[in-house]
């Protein structure tokens, strides 16, 4: 017992001593401990950053920041060049690893933190080497230290990739205002944020301040949160608070996904910042302003070019219906408006099953599979073929959705009631967005009831025409006018129709497209043959075989809609050559700790609204000048295919569809960053340009 | 609103509090024990009333006390500040089959061995003084002035290291509170971090 006592005494003094000729870290020790530079050709005053990777043996543990009841911080001395200035370290989010009563911050298995070395002198190749002291405990502990090394400005391959892996463990600094209050023996968190439901989301909240001794580390957090704020509590530490009236604070949850996840932000000590009055009124009131967006939405959607044909097409059997009973028209509008009912309670249904599910999907999610774009464009193709009178619905043969929605009375309006739905949906009508972000937040009844409201808003202006003979007497006298009214209206359904095959086109290329296009082409004929009715029996029955093979055909482009795997940034970093990069989250980081402001689109090619604000006020030559002169680092998030990390970065802004973009002004000196500026959903010139000269960027002066 | 939600957090945390530990607040009463020393003889705080008393919560494989015992540093000071009629207790939390935890015989090995001056060594196997005093790290230090009150409760010195060699150079707390109370003033740092390895309850 004693002799392995005076051994272990032996070994641990070799290991206290023998720091200066260990070269390498000894395999027999409890942590590995490898440089990775980010980059290794370095000029004289450059900065990289360098990974200190940490691999730790199973069972064990090393430590965060603020170690927590007992531990140590590591210790890190760079030498090899001349003058080497090293920032603090950027640890990873912590971990909790509780002993007995105590409580530990820090990492198992394997860490990477990471550190920023500036070289004010450089002398060719030369070898640049770390010092650590580092402290490893399961049960007990053991100090260690390492050397490693890398070479700069010789054969030594960096390893970028490395660092931006590391980068994205990273909690994200986040400039919301916060404040730490003792109050009844806790420390009482106070987060603000302008985002609104921005913690709507967040699970399992924990709290690590960077300063010892704020809170009692064994003790549980607890998180409340409004519409703009999260207050976390937790039992207060033996430290006072006016020891360390400032401390970073690490805060960490789960996402909607089950991620661990953390931001950072600078807590100060103070009152609380004051909560509106009554949050609940807040509440009510984003409800209340969803549902009546929801319903504004809805309404204007009926003039969107996919769904303003079939409503005109409704709207002209009602100038037929003019002298027949007021009842019957009113029954068509009531079964109208259950058919988009309930059409929008199964997509709404679909989605929030979806969403129960944990995927990441949002409004227009049905428009990132492909099979619904050809859907969708055949369908459209084919009411156009109808509306410019290529075949006629009264025809013998059967052709699903039309011919039901022209069946008269009621199981026709019904129809034609979905059949809206159906083409509304690669539509999105300014005021939905923040419907929709606000419905895909809240408990599913809620989300259900501002679908539900979206969907009335779309049958309201029908529904009006049943109900309002006044309304009805506007509407222009039946005649010849409508025959050509209706023919005009094909060229509407004919665009969507091009639109959604360049959305195909974006999503399983070239081919793809071209399979669409003879599926089109393949539809004209089938509907061609169908119209010839030969005389004789088998003339029809040749004519039949031939149809079927036609629309056999046409089915069978479903099959060759294969979704390419979800499109990485870096395709299409690699195609940018104009004054955007894709998006990534830890690209958006990396700006973050700069200084220059940032923009980040969100985008998708199916979404009109975000093309069209790009024509119109983003991929304008003043608005690139206006970018470039003030350094505006500009992050474009394509949305076509699904990308969980838009997704994420939508919901944090309540969002859960395209467009949306958001301006992070420049940070002043050595400040904060302002608030970021979620834009409005249509953008101007005027916009973009008022956004971007608002007076925090006064600083200049 | 606010209020609502500060009580309903706070219920939920009374609801919830774990087996907390009471820290010991400075400027208020230290909290009393008795416990048992290396020699079998019984020990109070309360005794010493009128003496200075310093605690040093101590596990002999802590890399941490390894550093200041290798080093002698600790010797060192439990000898001067024990000639200044202040009393040091060293204290052993640690609970049995633990690391650290020593039977009454090895400990008293291990003070001859290492020629340690501490006025008495007293084990605390159930943990139940270390708890009291909130003791996290070996090794924690904690300083009571004449009248009982806690005047002291952190860090030995101010460099965390596990490197013998840092303990000469470090600015000792523990001397500091002690010179200060000898000398009738306040004590200037009264509370730090105590660094270290965990005490192993």
């Amino acid at each position: 017992m004693f002799r392995r006592l005076i051994l272990s005494f032996g070994l641990l003094g070799l290991i206290l001593t023998g720091f200066s000729n260990t070269s390498l870290s000894a395999a027999d020790q409890n942590v590995a401990v490898r440089l990775l530079p980010e980059k290794t050709s370095v000029a004289a005053g450059e900065t990289i950053t360098v990974g200190i990777q940490q691999k730790i043996r199973p069972g064990w543990h090393t430590y965060w920041a603020n170690p927590g009841d007992s531990g140590a911080v590591i210790r890190v001395k760079w030498s090899g060049a001349k003058n080497i200035e090293a920032a603090p370290v950027q640890w990873p989010i912590p971990k909790k690893l509780p002993m007995g009563p105590l409580m530990n911050f820090g990492y198992e298995d394997e860490v990477t933190l990471l550190q920023d070395i500036t070289f004010p002198n450089v002398n060719g190749e030369q070898t640049i080497t770390a010092d650590i002291e580092l402290l490893v405990c399961d049960e007990i502990c053991i100090p260690e230290t390492h050397q490693a090394s890398f070479i700069i400005n010789g054969n030594e391959e960096p390893v970028p990739a490395a660092v931006e892996l590391a980068r994205t463990k990273l909690p994200i600094d986040m400039g919301w205002q916060t404040t730490m209050t003792e109050m009844d023996g806790n420390l009482v968190v106070m987060i603000a944020t302008d985002t609104p439901n921005a913690f709507n989301k967040l699970r399992s909240i924990e709290l690590y301040p960077e300063e010892w001794g704020l809170i009692s580390n064994p003790a549980k957090a607890r998180a409340e949160k409004d519409e703009g704020h999260l207050i976390i509590t937790q039992k207060r530490g033996e430290r006072d608070l006016s020891d360390a009236p400032i401390s970073n604070l690490v805060v960490v949850y789960e996402d909607a996904q089950g991620a661990r996840k953390a931001v950072r932000v600078s807590g100060v000590t103070g009152d609380a910042i004051p909560v509106e009055k009554s949050s609940v009124v807040q509440e009510t009131g984003g409800f209340v302003k969803a549902i009546l967006f929801a319903l504004l939405g809805g309404i204007i959607l009926n003039l969107m070019p996919c769904v303003f044909p079939v409503l005109s097409m409704k709207a002209l059997s009602l100038v037929k219906l003019k002298d027949k009973e007021l009842g019957k028209a009113r029954m068509n509008g009531i079964a109208y408006t259950v058919g988009i009912l309930a059409c929008f309670t199964v997509i709404a249904g679909i989605l929030l099953l979806l969403k129960a599910g944990g995927a990441q999907v949002g409004w227009g999610f049905q428009l990132q599979h492909p099979a619904i774009i050809l859907f969708l464009a055949y369908l459209f193709f084919t009411l156009g073929l109808n509306l410019i009178g290529f075949f006629d619905i009264n025809s013998r043969f059967v052709n699903a959705g039309q011919s039901l929605t022209q069946k008269t009375g009621m199981t026709g309006s019904f129809f034609t009631g979905v059949l809206a739905t159906l083409v509304a949906t690669p539509c999105t009508a300014p005021f939905m967005g923040v419907a929709m972000g606000y419905a895909l937040t809240q408990p599913a009844y809620i989300s259900l009831l501002i679908f539900l409201t979206l969907g009335f808003g779309l049958a309201l202006p029908y529904l009006a025409l049943t109900f309002l003979p006044a309304l009805r007497h506007v509407l222009p006298k039946p005649g010849a006018w409508m025959e050509t009214f209706k023919q005009f209206l094909a060229f509407p359904m004919f665009a969507s129709a091009c639109w959604l095959l360049w959305v195909l086109s974006q999503q399983i290329g070239h081919m793809g497209q071209l399979f669409a296009l003879l599926g089109m082409l393949a539809i004209a004929l089938g509907v061609w043959l169908l119209r010839k009715q030969p005389q004789r029996k088998e003339g029809r029955l040749i004519v039949l075989v031939l149809a079927f093979l036609t629309f056999g055909f046409v089915f069978s482009t479903f099959l060759t809609v294969q979704q390419d795997e979800a499109q990485t940034a870096d395709q299409i970093t690699l195609e940018a050559e104009d004054n955007w990069e894709g998006f990534t989250r830890a690209k958006l980081d990396d700006y973050l700790k700069g200084n220059d402001p940032i923009f980040v689109n969100m985008t998708a090619a199916w979404c009109i609204t975000c093309k069209v604000n790009e024509k119109v006020a983003l991929a304008i030559d003043s608005t690139r000048s206006l970018f470039e002169k003030n350094n505006v680092r500009y992050l474009k998030g394509d949305w076509t295919n699904q990308n969980p990390e838009i997704t994420n970065f939508l919901e944090e802004y309540g969002r859960s569809g395209v467009p949306l973009y958001v301006y992070y002004g420049p940070r002043m000196d050595g400040g904060a960053r302002p608030e970021p500026v979620v834009l409005p959903q249509i953008l101007t010139p005027g916009i973009v340009e008022d956004t971007i000269n608002q007076p925090t960027g006064e600083q200049d002066q | 609103m606010i209020k609502t939600f500060f009580l309903g957090a706070l219920a939920v945390l009374a609801l919830s509090a774990a087996p907390a530990m009471a820290a010991p607040e400075i400027g208020k009463a230290a909290p009393d024990f008795t416990a048992t020393d290396t020699n079998g003889k019984s020990h109070k705080l309360s005794d010493f009333k009128g003496k200075v008393v310093v605690l040093e919560w101590t596990n002999p494989e802590c890399p941490y006390v390894v550093k200041h015992y290798d080093s002698k540093n600790m010797q060192k000071l439990q000898e001067e500040i024990t000639a200044k009629d202040v009393v040091w207790l060293s204290i052993n939390s640690g609970a049995e089959g633990k690391q650290g935890h020593l039977t009454a015989d090895a400990a008293n090995t291990y003070i001859k061995d290492h020629g340690a001056k501490q006025t008495a060594y007293l084990l605390d196997p159930k943990g139940e003084v270390g708890k009291a005093y909130d003791a996290k790290t070996t090794p924690h230090m904690f300083v009571v002035d004449k009248d009982g009150t806690l005047v002291y409760d952190g860090a030995i010195d101010d460099n965390d290291s596990a490197n013998k060699e840092d303990a000469a150079g470090a600015k000792n707390y523990v001397t500091a509170a002690v010179d200060a109370l000898v000398a009738g003033k306040p004590v200037e740092t009264s509370k730090t971090k105590p660094y270290g390895c965990g005490v192993k309850y």
